[in-house]
């Protein structure tokens, strides 16, 4: 798991021995193809890893249904659960080849942040970065 | 400044004929490379940084245009 956490930029930055207490809270996933692993509006905790495989984001009304992006090894998903705890702000589904995930909750994610202050320091700040990654990314696609 | 060991890489499709996808690669992508995913096979006509370099990784904005299913 260590490697795969190492390639993942939101821990960019943490130590072998900080990548441990991280992986020590990880659980495994695997979604078979089409799964849809957190639904638009829905309550949720988690956020996401993606280890192997890819995962589909997408926004959908009763009427249609638009692909934002998709998201492959070393991504994340549900990150917005570690800022608020409002609704799913989208969908995610399993890519053709499924996907293998870890998953972490976030009430277990920010008690190891405030438990290790280092950790929390590296991961908020990874976080930002990477929502402005994909905000300007979202830009990007828009032009 | 080190070079970067990884580059996330924001990969954007002309003509939104696909919606795109962002990827961790160890190799920074140039133009001409070919690249799968999604099952379709892409051709990158563009590169620039996204944003500055942090720590191991860079982030990078690469265009391409579909070139059709991955075999």
């Amino acid at each position: 798991m260590i490697p795969v956490l190492r390639k993942v930029h939101l821990l960019n930055g943490l130590t072998t021995a900080e990548l441990e207490v991280i992986g020590n809270i990880c659980s495994e996933k695997v979604a078979q193809p089409a799964e849809v692993v957190i639904e638009q509006g829905a309550e949720g905790d988690e956020i996401y890893i993606i280890a192997d495989g890819s995962i589909e984001v997408f926004v959908s009304t009763e009427t249609s249904e638009k692909v934002l992006v998709m998201l492959m090894e070393g991504q994340l998903f549900g990150e917005m659960a570690l800022i608020s705890r409002g609704p799913r702000s989208a969908s995610g589904r399993a890519g053709k080849d499924g996907c293998k995930m870890y998953v972490l909750s976030s009430a277990k994610f920010n008690e190891v942040c405030e438990k290790y202050s280092p950790i929390g320091h590296k991961v908020m700040r990874n976080l930002a970065l990477d929502l402005s990654f994909k905000l300007r990314h979202q830009n990007m696609a828009a032009m | 400044m080190s070079e970067a060991v990884y580059y996330k890489v924001s990969y954007v499709v002309e003509d939104g004929k696909h919606p795109g996808a962002l990827i961790n690669v160890e190799r920074k992508p140039e133009v001409g490379d070919e690249v799968i995913f999604d099952g379709h096979l892409f051709v990158i006509t563009d590169v620039a940084e996204l944003m500055a370099p942090m720590g191991d990784f860079g982030f990078l904005h690469a265009a391409c245009r579909l070139i059709g299913q991955a075999k």
